[in-house]
């Protein structure tokens, strides 16, 4: 009779454990493949992209354009740095339509010079976790030790590791305490940067130091 | 009669006298100046100070540069992730007396390039009108009871940047200090029509 029992729980243990991993993996592959696909540029305007922009290559005009009819967008706002008559950064709240990833407490923030846009950066709810589990490890990248600059001091004891993913065209920063564990790296919320060639090449030139030194 | 003729004469030696002396100060007071400010075109094309180019000249050339330069005393360089940040300079004494000591700006650096140099100076806007004559280039931003008006010189890649409160004096703003900001090129225009101070100095908003 325990023989029974026990070869009709394996049994059942047999048949509803790979019910639940399918639904499990199917679910999660339909996340990422919406994130991948909200985050990644689309066929249509090659990497770097971001918002339908290309940072290196759409004019600013263009990019105030794109932003205000951006569905994801609102309140697009401009700021002329006095001492710099060649940058324009924007700022812009989100709708409430844009997806889950992006973290709202914060603008999104785009950059100008000589009329060409550099950067489109946005912080995020994502994790360093959730982003190797969609690009994989970035192959290059730096890391920057804090608390160098005078009225950063605050920065002292923190360092930012930027990672570079050229097929999407983003580096990925996350600031983090020195000497932290693996488990607050995996942690670490990231802020994506969509950016131009040169920067990203520029990142290219170091290898990445694996996570566990 | 020949008493008043010797008067005229001596007064015309006199005037003319005065008058030289005066032009002979401005001229070298500007030469000096001028060349501080913007060097010869056969040694470093423009924009250019000090050797150093916007835009064109690199981080570590540039690092090279202000650390053999005889105004310098101290230099500290700072990137924020490598590709952007800045190089700060304490100056020496034997800086000439126009330029000031700043916590603030330097070099400013991205794209691993110098983008931008500005500098904090006891400059006015009279001596930069006196040595590169009126500004081609007007920005304005008014920030009550804050404004400040930015004049540029577009073939100098020059601009002066000066803090003054709403509604004050022509006199104030001829005799108000600048910041110098040295770029690759401005943009073709400014956000204010007028060049002219007189016209600029009622914290407006900018016309475009």
């Amino acid at each position: 009779m325990t023989g029974l029992v026990r070869r009709f729980t394996l049994l059942l243990l047999l048949i509803f454990l790979p019910s639940v991993l399918f639904i499990r993996l199917q679910a999660r592959d339909d996340d990422d493949a919406t994130l991948r696909q909200s985050i990644s540029p689309p066929a249509e305007c090659p990497a770097p992209c971001l918002l339908g922009i290309r940072p290196g290559l759409t004019s600013m005009q263009d990019a105030q354009t794109l932003l205000n009819a951006h569905p994801w967008v609102k309140n697009v706002i401009f700021i002329d740095p006095i001492n710099d008559p060649n940058t324009r950064y924007l700022f812009w709240d989100w709708t409430g339509q844009q997806p889950a990833w992006i973290d709202t407490r914060w603008q999104g923030e785009l950059r100008s010079v000589y009329h060409i846009v550099r950067g489109i950066r946005l912080q995020t709810r994502l994790t360093m976790a959730d982003i190797w589990l969609l690009f994989g490890p970035a192959q290059t990248g730096t890391l920057v030790f804090g608390g160098q600059l005078p009225g950063l001091e605050s920065t002292r004891g923190m360092v930012t590791t930027i990672g570079v993913y050229d097929h999407q065209g983003l580096l990925i920063r996350a600031s983090l305490p020195r000497n932290m564990g693996l488990e607050t790296f995996w942690r670490a919320r990231v802020e994506i940067e969509s950016s131009n060639e040169q920067a990203l090449e520029y990142f290219s030139t170091y290898d990445n130091p694996a996570p566990e030194r | 009669m020949n008493l008043t003729r010797s008067a005229i004469i001596l007064l015309l030696l006199h005037t003319a006298l005065i008058l030289l002396t005066r032009l002979a100060w401005t001229d070298s007071a500007s030469f000096a100046l001028r060349t501080d400010l913007i060097p010869p075109p056969e040694m470093c094309r423009l924009p250019c100070w000090q050797g150093l180019r916007p835009s064109a000249t690199g981080y570590a050339q540039a690092l090279e540069l202000v650390h053999h330069h005889p105004w310098v005393n101290l230099v500290r360089s700072n990137r924020y992730d490598g590709l952007a940040g800045w190089i700060e300079i304490d100056w020496s004494t034997d800086r000439p007396a126009w330029l000031l000591q700043s916590d603030g700006d330097g070099l400013r650096i991205d794209q691993n390039l110098v983008e931008r140099i500005s500098l904090r100076t006891a400059l006015t806007a009279a001596d930069l009108w006196l040595v590169f004559g009126p500004p081609n280039w007007t920005r304005q931003y008014s920030s009550p009871p804050t404004q400040y008006l930015v004049h540029g010189w577009q073939k100098l890649g020059l601009t002066a940047t000066t803090e003054m409160e709403c509604q004050i004096s022509l006199d104030t703003f001829w005799h108000t200090p600048v910041n110098l900001t040295w770029v690759m090129f401005l943009p073709q225009t400014g956000n204010a029509r007028a060049h002219q101070p007189v016209e600029l100095l009622n914290c407006a908003e900018p016309t475009s």
